[in-house]
């Protein structure tokens, strides 16, 4: 069975994988990483998004093979180890922004990418668009789309802290 | 019976506070535990269900030599086998025209569907099922299919279910005994269609689960995303033949349910039933083309209204035909969710004269059932009827709105279905949404014209929700059930709390909320609570998650047994602290206040100390008290709540290409006290999107041959952020009088009120080329073709 | 089974040795294996990766125009520098699939994928471009039209490999635009999609190139329409695209949109995109 190296989370593993095994196979049951889920078979939910090379993908239509030598973050990846949240998942917590949860991880490596690429900042209609490859059934993406626009001030230096949401 | 409200909460109490969710930390971590994370035990075998290609179909000779023969296949098992250790559903409810209908677990003889499974491959890994699959062949006899309720009804059709004469499993009429008269002397009468498209729950989560049989202490636990887990265990247990104490039912964390996932799905049964015969863990997890095509879909309803109605716009008669296509088996009785339309149809109008005619169709389609507002189609119905009426008098929509509508000094309104209506209050939603959505200059900017070519459109929709259904409802319905919630609060030695009931959520935030009744009640903070859920072995009975229940039932439950044990804890206080009765005492935040002159000082002890001592020191009780602290407690809320809520949205479409395009969506609402106004304001977003998404894009499109047009998210289009604008929502609570706390349901009347208001904005735009679109989605082609006169699609 | 080989001529051998799939970022072919999967009729076929041959992912200018190699992603075809007649190419990249495919999907992948609806087949068609096809005998190139045969067909042999778009070098006056429309507008299969390139002088249209895809197995160009828009002036160049001209477009007729109305769209889009372009 062919191997792939590579990078996941900081921590450097070894896997045998079958030739078709798709990235998110790998992820969920060699190396147990189960935030990374998976909706819809067809590169449509968004739900197994994954940073490859600080570049989200959709670990669904990845395959692993073509992940060796990667580096890759999942959402397990983004919490300090002393367990403090990155600041888009406070934000997404702070405004509401998830309710069953299930799209969740995918929805916050989206829109972490999408922030990081846009160090100018983005309107409400940017963010909006920036999401076109991640479903969610619940939310409405409405406090999603806060919950971003709080995380990017702080992301980029421009607040200190996730501003309080309001009702 | 209903049971009394008990007094309502202390100012500073848990209930109200916008507090952030409890279960969110570890669905952001990636930590969250659906279905498909589970840590499956080394013996497990893979499910794969073949399915049928064919609309209808008799299944002939099942060959799976060579799928058994491929190594690592443990097993296929096919209707015959599985229906020997499965009972059918058998749905036979007292309701005059409804013919008993049964659903095997898998057909063994007929196919009804796309994807009814026919097979089920059993193997070490999924893999290796899949190929096996592939390799059963089937001496297929095609029949002739019925894609619609046309082919259905037609003389001579095929019949879908040979138990049920001309396909039609239900009809049933009711009306009141003027409606003859009133139209009779109504001034003018149109008739209105209205239609929905088929569509389905989507959650992002497909279904799944695994099934584990206790070889030796013959018991199964079933680890199953399900909204309901006690009924879904009394219905497994029965269908297999088991006692209800050898099953335990196990949700874990569930991706949205909608209504998806409340009974044993057809293919849970299978599992389980495979895990007993063979003795070995069982896991199935189903793709998203599975459960479009054949997990359970919904809506697919069309309405002819005939109305009679004043010069002046009032509504005097109203009288409607719901037909349904209802799909290829009956998972639910087949009428009640036209009947629940039906009675929510005369809304907050003042009408008094009415009459309904339920007509539900078998067709080879995919079943449906309940889905979040089930009863959705009625607000559209009734606003829509009165945008027709406004129409063609030349009246003012909003005008004929606050004409028809019950005022406040009507209420307590018996509405012309018999619904009783109190603590609504729809002028006040209706009027907040108008002006916030700035209904005058709209209108003016309308009738000046546009220089863009392009129209504006703007709807309007009141919806009365209803909701919480307790178990009057059901004996009212003639429906077998019950409405009541038993939930069970322990406080243990160390003040540590445990709350459980038998809802099961999937993203509304039980968690949190219900550790804030329980709070409330109890006099700890929301924080000491630790709400168990989805464990049949944990909770009391209870009747689950479904029709905006949890809020009412659940938490109204957990603040009364709060209550209870707080007394029982200020009556140990009051030993403790040397009193001579609890008078005085009350807790607060985990601590003994007791009252002095005006106001309330703490006491020195607090939840932990007079834990300890009921466990642990029983001897110090007051004389007669039993040790411990636990309390269950069985909640019946009344027949129904009901919430109301306005809605409006603008559109603006380009005729040239038939292009819509939401502007502004503006909603009012009054559902009683929010335990968290976060979370209800997050369930306002929801219902809206839904609503939105399901009246812009979504269809579940058959050909005429039965098969499936949409079999992936490709296919099925859901609203993505960009698709819907920032929702503005109003809250105008007021508790209602006859529940704990004043809690309603909420969190469907959102998705009723958006699909009216969308349509109705749709119609309020082609109104001005003198078309309508008489049936969602309101994509681009429909709208250009409504334009061209296009057909289905009606000129009125 | 999947092999990865490193260079072009192991891939060409490979290819030559029995039947495999090429595969770049795989956003089609993956979710193709796993809708025919859910149906039982899961896919055995070998993958042929070329993700790990070295300079396939280069967008290069020479003498002749631009060379698009084949692991070239519409993400850096985004990000790339290329002049204003790509820009109907550049939008169709921006609205393909979100971002997180744009980032694996090639626009090459997308052109061998072969669907009625590719959105990158209209923008190419209108740049007049050419598929740089290897195979045991060498190099060989075909116009477009020449290498989209119908719905999911190419003229690729078995034995051969596309590893490059080659499109001659635009004038540099040239102004393009993309246009589409489907039930909403990204992530879901097109109803119709237009691209239009053109030139300008003193304010009349010296050249036009039209594009349709969506409207028939394959994209098509509209010689007569733009034949009829050789100097117009440029605000009444839109209204000349006539009905008439798009008769050869053969669109599906189906319950998500008649034909009538695909047409129709087409002549909308059609009129805004060139509208557009010549802005």
């Amino acid at each position: 069975m062919p191997q792939v190296t590579l990078t996941v989370n900081g921590k450097t593993s070894t896997v045998e994988v079958e030739g078709r095994t798709l990235l998110v196979e790998l992820l969920r049951e060699k190396l147990r990483l189960t935030g990374t889920h998976v909706g819809c078979d067809t590169s449509q939910c968004g739900a197994c998004v994954v940073h490859m090379n600080g570049e989200s993908v959709k670990a669904c239509t990845t395959l692993a093979l073509q992940a060796d030598g990667a580096s890759i973050t999942t959402i397990e990846g983004l919490a300090k180890a002393d367990g403090t949240l990155h600041p888009m998942q406070e934000a997404f917590r702070e405004y509401h922004a998830l309710q069953c949860g299930f799209c969740t991880p995918g929805m916050v490596m989206s829109a972490i990418d999408l922030v990081q690429k846009h160090p100018e900042g983005l309107s409400e209609k940017e963010i909006r668009e920036g999401l076109e490859g991640n479903l969610c059934r619940c939310t409405g993406y409405h406090n999603i789309v806060k919950a971003i626009d709080a995380a990017q001030a702080v992301m980029h230096g421009k607040a200190a802290s996730i501003a309080p949401a309001t009702v | 019976m209903p049971s009394p409200p008990p007094p309502p909460p202390l100012p500073g109490s848990p209930i109200g506070r916008a507090l952030p969710r409890r279960e969110d930390r570890r669905l952001l971590l990636g930590r969250g535990r659906f279905h498909d994370d589970l840590e499956l035990p080394g013996d497990t075998l893979h499910a794969v269900f073949l399915r049928s290609p064919h609309a209808h179909a008799r299944i002939g000779a099942i060959d799976s030599t060579a799928a058994r023969a491929l190594p690592g296949v443990i097993a296929v098992l096919t209707g015959a086998e599985i229906n020997a250790l499965v009972a059918p559903l058998k749905i036979a409810p007292p309701i005059p025209g409804h013919l008993p209908v049964e659903t095997p677990a898998m057909p063994a003889e007929t196919a009804r569907l796309v994807g009814d499974p026919v097979a089920l491959v059993l193997a070490e890994r999924r893999s290796i099922a899949e190929d096996a699959a592939e390799l059963i062949t089937i001496a297929w006899e095609a029949l002739p299919a019925i894609a619609s309720v046309a082919q259905a009804s037609a003389p001579g059709a095929a019949l879908v279910d040979p138990t049920v004469p001309g396909n039609r499993v239900a009809r049933q009429r009711v009306a009141t005994p003027g409606l003859d008269a009133a139209f009779a002397r109504a001034e003018r009468i149109l008739e209105i269609p209205f239609a929905q498209q088929r569509q389905t729950h989507a959650p992002i989560e497909p279904r799944g689960c695994l099934a584990i049989w206790d070889v030796g202490r013959e018991h199964l636990t079933l680890h199953v995303g399900t909204q309901a887990p006690h009924p879904y265990r009394t219905a497994l247990a029965a269908r297999l033949g088991l006692r209800e104490w050898q099953a335990t039912v196990i949700a874990p964390d569930m991706g949205g349910g909608f209504g998806q996932k409340i009974i044993p799905a057809r293919e849970d049964l299978c599992c389980a039933a495979a895990a007993r015969l063979l003795g070995r863990p069982v896991r199935w997890r189903e793709g998203r083309s599975e459960n479009l095509a054949a997990s359970l879909h919904a809506r697919e309803e069309s309405i002819a209204a005939r109305v009679g109605f004043g010069g002046d716009g009032r509504l005097v008669a109203l009288d409607v035909t719901i037909t349904v296509d209802s799909g290829g088996w009956c998972l639910f009785p087949a009428d009640y969710i036209a009947r629940m339309i039906c009675i929510i149809i005369p809304g907050a109008t003042r009408l008094r004269e009415y009459g309904y005619t339920t007509e539900i169709w078998l067709t080879n389609k995919c079943p449906s059932g309940p889905m979040r507002a089930p009863m959705a189609m009625a607000a559209w119905v009734t606003e829509g009827i009165l945008d027709e009426v406004a129409r063609v008098l030349g009246l003012d929509p909003l005008e004929v709105r606050r004409r028809n509508m019950i005022a406040q000094t009507d209420l307590p309104w018996v509405s012309a279905a018999g619904q009783r209506y109190e603590a609504i209050t729809p002028r006040a939603t209706l009027d907040a949404v108008a002006e916030a959505i700035g209904y005058d200059a709209i209108r003016a900017q309308q009738r000046a014209g546009g220089t863009t070519g392009k129209l504006l459109g703007l709807g309007l929709c009141t919806v009365i929700e209803s909701n919480t259904y307790g178990s009057a409802f059901y004996r009212a319905a003639g429906i077998p059930g019950s409405g009541h919630e038993a939930v069970a609060v322990r406080v243990e030695p160390s003040g540590a709390v445990l709350a459980s009931c038998g809802l099961m959520g999937s993203g509304q935030g039980y968690e949190t909320t219900l550790a804030q009744t329980t709070a409330a009640g109890l006099g700890c903070r929301p924080d000491d609570v630790l709400v168990q859920l989805g464990h049949t072995d944990i909770a009391p009975y209870g009747m689950g998650s479904r029709g905006a229940r949890g809020a009412t039932a659940g938490g109204g439950g957990l603040y009364i047994a709060g209550l209870r044990l707080q007394a029982k804890m200020l009556q140990i206080a009051a030993v403790l602290l040397g009193r001579n009765s609890a008078d005085g005492l009350v807790l607060r935040e985990g601590r003994v206040l007791a009252a002095t002159g005006g106001g309330f000082t703490d006491a020195g002890i607090g939840i932990p100390e007079i834990a300890r001592t009921a466990h642990l020191d029983p001897l110090r009780l007051p004389a007669g008290m039993m040790p411990g602290l636990h309390e269950i407690y069985a909640y019946d809320p009344p027949d129904l709540t009901f919430t109301d809520s306005a809605h409006a949205a603008l559109v603006e479409i380009d005729p040239e290409s038939g292009a819509i395009a939401l502007l502004r969506y503006v909603a009012a609402e009054n559902a009683g006290q929010a335990i968290n106004p976060i979370i209800v304001e997050g369930q306002g977003h929801g219902a809206i999107s839904l609503g939105l998404s399901g009246a812009l894009m979504e269809h579940l499109a058959y050909d005429e041959d039965g098969q499936l047009l949409a079999g992936s998210f490709m296919d099925y289009a859901l609203a993505r952020a960009g698709d819907i604008p920032p929702l503005q929502l109003m809250h105008m609570n007021i508790p209602d009088p006859r529940t704990p706390a004043g809690i309603k349901g909420m969190s469907e009347g959102g998705t009723m009120g958006a699909a009216g208001a969308l349509m109705n904005a749709v119609n309020d735009a082609l109104a001005q080329s003198g078309v309508r679109l008489d049936k969602p989605p309101a994509t681009p082609a429909r709208i250009w073709a409504a334009l061209q006169g296009g057909a289905g699609l009606r000129r009125t | 089974m999947i092999v990865r080989p490193a260079t072009l001529e192991a891939a060409l051998a490979l290819r030559a040795a029995g039947p495999a799939r090429p595969l770049a970022g795989g956003t089609d072919i993956y979710p193709a294996q796993a809708a025919a999967a859910a149906w039982m009729r899961p896919s055995n076929e070998r993958l042929l990766d070329l993700t790990g041959i070295a300079g396939l992912d280069r967008i290069e200018a020479d003498a002749e125009g631009w060379r698009i190699g084949a692991c070239v992603t519409w993400s850096a075809l985004r990000a790339a520098p290329l002049p204003a007649a790509f820009d109907g190419l550049r939008a169709a990249a921006g609205t393909i699939g979100g971002v997180q495919v744009q980032n694996r999907g090639t626009v090459l992948g997308n052109l061998c994928n072969a669907s009625p609806a590719a959105d990158g087949a209209p923008p190419l068609f209108s740049l007049d471009a050419g598929i740089e096809i290897a195979g045991p005998q060498g190099i060989r190139r075909l116009p477009l039209p020449d290498f989209l045969l119908g719905n999911r067909r190419t003229a690729l042999a078995p034995d051969e490999l596309a590893i490059a778009i080659r499109i001659p070098q635009p004038a540099a006056a040239a102004r393009s635009a993309f246009r589409k429309l489907g039930a909403r507008s990204h992530l879901v299969i097109s109803i119709a999609m237009v691209a239009v390139l053109a030139e300008l002088r003193d304010g009349h249209v010296t050249r036009a190139c039209l594009a349709v895809g969506a409207c028939g197995p394959v994209a098509q160009r509209l010689p007569a329409a733009e034949a009829a828009l050789i100097g117009a002036p440029i605000a009444m160049a839109p209204a000349l695209i006539a009905p008439a001209h798009l008769a050869a477009l053969a669109p599906l007729d189906d319950l998500r949109a008649s034909a009538e109305y695909r047409r129709h769209a087409a002549l909308i889009l059609l009129r805004r995109a060139l509208a557009e372009a010549l802005a």
